[in-house]
């Protein structure tokens, strides 16, 4: 088709009030608007349409019939300017799209966005090819059976001719990050697209260190994760661009409780500005890192941080950001250390062990040695009493133990309290204690971050510990 | 969004043109005046409006007029039909026309359905609308619907012939 040039002196549309999924109609609107086509110009493009959607009826029903029900003809309608805008949003502009649809025939042009939409859909099968020989090993049900069931029928129900718009197709894994604005084939192309971009990013992780870090999102949000619908690549993304700005290595998704801790004094002590440029170079750090060539899957990367930083933001803001960075050690329900009835520890094996407990540098490394020998709770205590754990070392420490270890704890400190069975534990834990002892005070702060469900299963334990 | 697209309302395009439909309705007299038939450009009118509200009230769009001249041409010849109702009776027979293309499913095309209900109007409805409509038209989904089971059914289904 031939078009004559745009002048440069044209005037040009609002791009602003040209919406994707009404294109056509958008732009005729706004090219009268603009008076770049006068009001018989549009009237003989929608005189043309209506030819278009004529000779479409004829072809649904064979020729057979010059009627159709009305949803019938809308469904048509709808299919017919679907591809009419898929091959207007192939033009490189919308005043030189309008010279086209000024003199074009719209049959040609519908036929040429039919052919589109063809592409579309041979290459979103061809995607659909890659993304199942690059899926992920995971249990996650909503990425299964989106895999399994919900893209398999769309590809045998989608009606490329007569029902070219449509793309309801049951998605329920969510991308990471959505283009809201596509609809019909050019949606799933672009759903596949990206899904296709994110298993490639999660397959530079190891399986096991997905899995963990699943399992600890499931914890945090005590949610049975396999059943919920959550986009894995984002976390994965998430706490690789965290893990660096912890000066670790991008493939180590594990963040301590100890490094948490590290973070989020970092993050707060900085303005929006400057976790905007830390989450920057982070970002691009885990780029460099992980090899990413692949200019597609480093803009989606952006795209993705910039729905990243407000959520960081708020969270610093919130003191929440416990929700974002995914801890993987111990904020488990399930007992760690289990206090055993028995003798205590030797005294100089007990010594020793504070010994090495106060060599170690990191809290984990303490909690690790405190866990291989503790077995009673006054052995416990009495590595509590010793001062050989400072800070987060308590934090992490408590953190090893179990519902019914915590119970025993708060048995032992508020019995007087809880004696009468007329004060709850949480109630308990708003008054305020005298912080000596050290390691009381410390306890009673972990205890305070507890939810109120965990604090009611303690105090449920509690009462039946003697 | 304010929309200058007039085709979002698929129904007000039922709405033909008058001036040229009238000019083609009343062509049809040089046919149908051999039976003593003929339609006066207030008829033509009258049967644009009576289609029109049909293919409304029947949620059905037709972006010709090809249907109107086709009952026309097809029940001039009919010998129950009388200058008296004429233009009456061509309403009438658009209505049911496009009530069964409903009723049907459009498993029947056009011309299938017009001549099917020639045939039975001339035949044994002796010119009765009523007969029509209550026993050959229903007659007619009956064996549609049955047909329509058969053939979503696994296996060959009967072959009636409508």
């Amino acid at each position: 088709m031939e078009t004559k040039l745009v002048k440069a002196d044209a005037p040009r549309l609002d791009q602003k009030k040209l919406f994707a999924q009404e294109y056509l109609i958008s732009l005729l609107n706004e090219a009268q608007v603009a008076g770049l086509l006068s009001e018989v110009e549009t009237e003989d493009i929608q005189l043309q349409v209506m030819d278009v959607l004529q000779w479409m009826i004829t072809r649904y029903n064979g020729a057979d019939s010059s009627s159709i029900r009305v949803e019938i003809a809308e469904r048509l309608l709808l299919s017919l300017l679907y591809c009419i805008d898929v091959y207007c949003q192939t033009i490189d502009s919308p005043e030189e799209c309008v010279e086209i649809l000024r003199v074009a025939d719209m049959k040609e042009i519908y036929k040429q966005g039919q052919q589109v939409a063809k592409r579309y859909l041979t290459q979103a099968k061809e995607l659909y090819v890659a993304v199942m020989s690059s899926r992920l090993p995971t249990n996650v049900v909503g990425y299964n059976s989106t895999l399994d069931e919900s893209i398999p029928e769309f590809f045998s129900s989608y009606d490329v001719i007569f029902g070219t718009h449509d793309y309801t197709a049951g998605i329920d894994y969510p991308l990471a990050y959505d283009d809201s604005d596509a609809t019909g084939i050019k949606y799933i192309y672009q759903y596949l697209f990206k899904l296709n971009m994110e298993n490639q990013f999660c397959h530079q992780f190891a399986v096991k260190d997905i899995d963990g870090l699943l399992e600890s999102y499931g914890s945090i949000y005590r949610i049975d994760y396999p059943e919920y619908l959550f986009n894995i690549f984002e976390i994965v993304l998430n706490n690789a661009i965290f893990a660096v700005m912890l000066g670790n290595e991008a493939q180590n998704l594990q963040i301590t409780t100890t490094d948490f801790g590290r973070l989020r004094s970092t993050l707060s002590a900085l303005d929006a500005l400057e976790v905007a440029a830390i989450l920057k170079q982070a970002a691009a750090r885990v780029i460099t890192e992980l090899e990413i060539e692949d200019q597609m899957l480093k803009d989606y990367i952006a795209q993705c941080l910039k729905e990243l930083l407000p959520r960081l933001l708020t969270a610093i803001r919130q003191d929440s950001l416990q929700n974002l960075v995914i801890t993987t050690t111990v904020l488990e329900s399930h007992p760690v250390i289990k206090f055993e009835h028995g003798p205590s520890m030797d005294d100089e094996d007990f010594r020793q062990m504070v010994s090495q407990v106060l060599q170690c540098d990191e809290a984990d490394e303490k909690a690790s040695l405190i866990l291989s020998s503790i077995r009673s709770m006054t052995d416990f205590i009495d590595v509590l009493k010793a001062d050989c754990l400072f800070n987060e070392d308590y934090h992490v420490v408590f953190g090893l133990l179990g519902d019914m270890e915590l119970s025993i704890m708060v048995t032992h400190l508020f019995a007087e309290e809880l004696r009468d069975g007329k004060t709850s534990l949480a109630t308990i834990l708003t008054k305020p204690f005298a912080a000596d002892p050290d390691w009381v005070g410390r306890f009673i702060d972990f205890m305070r971050c507890l939810d109120s469900s965990r604090l009611a299963k303690i105090e449920g334990f509690s009462q039946q510990v003697e | 969004m304010p929309s200058i697209i007039k085709f979002t309302n698929l129904l007000s395009l039922n709405t033909l043109m008058k001036k040229e439909v009238v000019k083609e309705i009343t062509d049809t007299n040089f046919q149908s005046r051999r039976y003593m038939l003929h339609l006066s450009e207030k008829d033509a009118v009258q049967i644009i409006e009576s289609r029109n509200r049909t293919l409304n009230d029947t949620g059905r769009l037709e972006l010709n007029h090809d249907i109107i001249n086709k009952i026309i041409m097809t029940f001039c010849t009919s010998p129950y039909i009388n200058q008296y109702d004429y233009t009456e009776t061509i309403c009438d027979l658009m209505a049911v026309f496009y009530y069964y293309k409903n009723e049907t499913s459009d498993e029947i095309g056009d011309d299938d359905l017009i001549d099917y209900m020639k045939e039975r109007f001339d035949g044994n409805c002796y010119g009765s609308l009523e007969l029509l409509v209550n026993r050959e038209l229903e007659n007619l989904v009956v064996e549609i619907r049955k047909k329509q089971r058969w053939t979503s059914m696994p296996g060959d289904g009967p072959e009636d012939e409508v």
